[in-house]
Order: structure tokens, then sequence, then C-alpha cells
């Protein structure tokens, strides 16, 4: 038993940390636009099938595959921002972006479909299919690595929003747009900015997580729908509340496995449901910063 | 160095600005004194960038500025101090400062170091509140703050919307006294403000805004003496 909680530990922490990089993405783009991009998790499934042409098909290094699926998506994020944002962006109050980006997140399955085919993908492991023994258990190396990765991406992403003089105008334009454009920002520059780093953000944890599941044009829903489960129950502008968010979420869902692998989601997101009845703004709140 | 010609602003069907002519002179600072509701800061928006203009005329040393981005208008060297101070509340006030002098970045390092010495010496406060966040100054260091910032890009022209809204006496003489030092160093200010005994002291000319139109104009002086300028905007 307590060998099967340790596994599910880790194995929870490590798909909790590919949560938490989604849904920093989220986090991203809902401070500089109030928008979030629902197709977050076809990005990510994007990014593990362009991987696996990277990896397998041109027989690339994984390093050189990541950082292949981080570019295209990336690159898509441009794309993504200019057709399905800024055009339904012009109203303030505007909720298309909700239908814009749910539409892209079918397109892209459609033609994720079409290149790669309908069926479930084997990622070949970079560190082969042996496991490590960390205390009693046998643990994966993809799953330590992804671990290693995600949270090291998550708190870089947090280095260059408050420590880089292009993150502080990030968050210069996320906290005001109009003085952010008169200190000569490029305001809608940096939006696009933002939809690339959520974008690349999804693609990375897509090749990421592709080892231990599967790639398939389908992988990305259900994923996507726990970050933004993640982002909710952490406090969509506190970074720290989403990582932690991620990491309980995909701990939980583990753990429930242990007991009835049926039911884990659904357990998992009756938690969710029961932890947002007691405190609506999320685990923890929102960070008040009183705008002046 | 700035001149506004016909200038006219609309939020939808509203006419904020109908037909405004005004002229800033270099070295100079120039007031726009007017009641709420009258088209001061839509007048300063327009000139920075941050409202469409629907028509008129707006020229930066004789080059027009219409219809470029406020990005661009910062380029060009107009800063724009806006009204109820809007800083970045939950980046520190060397952060805030660092981001007005954002047009200067990152090639001219050097010079902005410099640049920020020198407002935290004008702004000694400023220089102690360093690593604070900006939202936890209050109400007059917040203001001493937004307008350091404004200075950052050493521009060649302030617009400065209301610096004494909501600030004690002596606080607004503070900012006075400032504002006069500025001038003195050759700085061109558009400087909107309610208090117009303070305006009218400062400015080498003013503008009276009202309801979207200019009512009357002269020299500080000039109106200071005016009967009507005394009665409605000078409390006897
Ligand atoms: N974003 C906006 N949308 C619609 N109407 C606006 C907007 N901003 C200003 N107005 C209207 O335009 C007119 C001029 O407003 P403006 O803010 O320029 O006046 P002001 O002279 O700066 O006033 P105050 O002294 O209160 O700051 C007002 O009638 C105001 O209600
Ligand atoms: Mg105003």
């Amino acid at each position: 038993m307590l060998l099967k909680l340790w596994q599910a530990l880790i194995s929870g922490l490590s798909v909790g940390s590919i949560y938490a990089l989604i849904a920093q993405g989220y986090y991203i783009t809902y401070i500089t636009t109030g928008a979030l991009n629902f197709g977050q998790g076809e990005f990510l499934m994007i990014g593990a099938l362009f991987g696996l042409t990277c990896y397998v098909v041109l027989g690339l290094p994984y390093a050189l595959a990541i950082l292949g699926a981080v570019l295209v998506t990336g690159l898509m994020g441009i794309v993504l921002e200019r057709i399905a944002i800024r055009p339904v962006m012009r109203h303030a109050l505007s909720l298309s972006w909700v239908l814009s980006t749910v539409a892209v997140s079918i397109i892209l399955k459609n033609a994720a479909v079409d290149l790669w085919g309908p069926e479930q993908i084997k990622f070949p492991s970079p560190f082969g299919e042996g496991v490590v023994q960390i205390g009693p258990a046998g643990i994966f190396p993809q799953e330590l690595f992804i671990i290693a990765v995600a949270l090291g991406t998550v708190f870089a992403i947090q280095i260059f929003l408050r420590r880089s003089l292009l993150g502080k105008a990030l968050m210069a334009v996320a906290f005001n747009r109009n003085a952010a454009a008169v200190m000569g920002i490029n305001v809608p520059r940096m939006v696009v900015l933002a939809f690339v780093l959520s974008s690349a953000l999804a693609g990375l944890g897509g090749i990421l997580i592709a080892p231990i599941t599967f790639a398939w044009a389908y992988m990305g829903t259900v994923p996507g729908i726990k970050a933004f489960a993640a982002a909710i129950f952490g406090g969509l502008e506190n970074p720290i509340g989403i990582l932690i968010g991620g990491l309980i979420i995909g701990v939980l869902e583990q753990l429930f496995g242990i007991i009835n692998s049926n039911l884990k989601e659904g357990i998992t997101f009756l938690f969710i449901l029961l932890a947002l009845a007691i405190r609506p703004t999320g685990l923890m709140g929102r960070q008040e910063i009183v705008k002046v | 160095m700035l001149s506004v010609q016909g200038l006219r602003v609309a939020y939808g069907h509203a006419e904020a600005l109908r037909g405004v002519d005004l002229e800033a002179k270099g070295g100079e600072i120039t007031a726009i004194i007017g009641s709420n509701g009258a088209g001061k800061t839509s007048a300063l928006m327009a000139i920075s960038g941050l409202v469409p203009v629907t028509a008129g005329e707006i020229r930066l040393e004789g080059r027009s500025i219409l219809g470029m981005k406020p990005y661009e208008i910062a380029q060009l060297g107009i800063a724009h101090v806006l009204e109820g101070r809007q800083l970045f509340a939950d980046q520190t006030v060397e952060d805030n400062l660092l981001l007005g002098a954002y047009t200067r970045l990152p090639h001219d390092r050097a010079r902005v170091a410099e640049i920020m010495e020198r407002e935290m010496n004008r702004f000694p406060i400023l220089q102690r509140r360093r690593h604070q966040f900006a939202g936890n100054l209050s109400g007059g260091e917040q203001q001493m703050l937004a307008i350091a910032r404004g200075l950052m890009s050493d521009p060649k022209l302030i617009l400065m919307d209301e610096p004494s809204m909501g600030l004690a006496p002596l606080v607004v003489q503070e900012i006075a006294r400032i504002l006069r030092g500025l001038r003195q160093e050759g700085s061109t200010i558009i400087l909107v403000e309610q208090m117009a005994s303070v305006a009218l002291q400062l400015a080498d000319r003013v503008y009276v805004f009202e309801n979207g139109r200019i009512k009357l104009s002269g020299t500080g002086i000039q109106l200071a003496s005016d009967p009507e300028v005394k009665r409605a905007y000078l409390g006897g």
C-alpha cells in the first residue's frame, strides 16, 4: 500500500506539473487580455505530435524535438492571437473569445486527425523503458524529467516576468494598458507575446507528457480542462496558487486512481466542486493588490 | 512645440471636444482649466494617442502625429502623466521608473541610470521607497512617482493631468514647486488642473475649457484678473 502511495505521489506530481505548466499559460493571457485560450489542450497535442514527428520520423535528439515543439506551438500562438483573439477583443466585455478559441481547438483536432491519423501512437521514452529505484518504488525517469523541466519552466517564467525588462513591460500591460502605452510599450505586441508564451508552454507540456501517455489527436482535451481547473482552483491571477493547484489535482487523481481507476476523474472533479463551494475564489483567492 | 487645430473627440455619439485650438510653446507651461467633464483629459488623451480623433490636426514641432499609436507618440518624446496616477501598483518604485524610460531601453542603460539618479534627487522620498511596491505609497508619494516616471524618458513635452487631485494643500504646494523647477530647467509642460489658482500662478498661457470648447485664453496674469474667471474658477 505504502509503495502504491509513493508511486501515486510521484506520478501525480509529474502529471500535476504538466497541468501547472498549461495553467501558467492561462494565467499569462488572462492577466494581459482577460481571455483564456480554451484550445490550450490542443496546443499540448500539437506539441506532442509535432515532437513525435521530429523525434521518431526525423530522428532528431529529444532535446531538439522539444525545441521544435516549443517553437511550432509558439508560432501558432501568433496565429491564434491574430485570428481568434484580436478580432473579437475590440469590445471590452466581449466573451466571443470563448467561442473563437474553442473553434480553433476543433480545427486543430481535425487537422491532427488528418495529419497523424486518429490512433494512439506510442512515443518511445527517451530515457529507455527501465525504471529507477527511488525509495521503495520504481519510477520512470521520464516522470522525474517532467517534474524538473515543468517546474523549472514555471519558475523561469516567473523570473522572466518579474526581473527582465520585457517581462516587466508585459506585467505593466497586464496591470494598466493605458499607462503602459504612454510609456512607449507596444501593447498589441505584448499581447502577442503573451499568447506565444502561453501556447509554447502547452506545447512543451505535450512533448513532455507524450512518452508516459500516448500521442494522438484527442489527447489534449482532458489535460486542457484539468489545467483550467487548476487555474481556477489556484486563483487565475495567482501564479503560485496555480502551481499548487495543478500539483494537488495531479496527486489527487493518482491517489483516487488507487481506490478506483474508473472513478478517479469523477472524484477529482467532485473534490474541485467541493473546494470551490467552500472557497469560491479558489485556493489562494485573489492576490489583493489595490489598483490605484 | 505642439499645436492643436480644430480638435474633435467623440465617445460614441457624445462629443467630448468640439473643435479646440491650442498651442504649447517650448519652455513654457501651458495650463488647461475648466470644470468637470469639460474635455481636459480627452484633449491630453488625444495628443498621446489614447483616444481616436474625429477631426482636426495635432502637430509636434510642425510634424503631424495624428493617427500614430501611443507607443510611437511616446517614442517621439511626449510623456503623459495620466489622471489618477495610474502606477503599476504591483511593481516597485524602481521598476515603475525603469518603465518610464522604456523608450530608451535597453540600448541607453547608462543614460537611464543617470536620469534615475536625477529624479531620485528631485524626489528624495522615492529614493527611500525605491524597493517598495508602488501600490503601498501614500497618495502624495504616488503622485511624485507618477511625475518622476513621466520624466524618466527625458521628454520634449510633458502632459500632466491633475497632479494635485486628492492631495493635501502642503503636497500641492510641493508639486507646484517642482513644476516651477521643471520650467526653470526648460521643460515644456501642458498642465491640466482643477485648482485654477495653482494653474494661473504657474502657467505662461492658460486655456479655459467649457463643454468641449475653449471659452477663454490668455496669459496667467491676464486670466487671474478676469472677473469671469475669478467668479467661476477662483471662488470670488
Ligand atoms: N471613456 C469614455 N466614454 C464615454 N464618455 C467619456 C469617456 N471619457 C470621457 N467621457 C465624457 O467626455 C466628456 C469629457 O470628459 P473628460 O474626462 O475629458 O473631462 P475632464 O475635463 O477631464 O473632466 P474632469 O475634470 O472630471 O477630469 C465628459 O462628458 C465625459 O463624461
Ligand atoms: Mg480629467
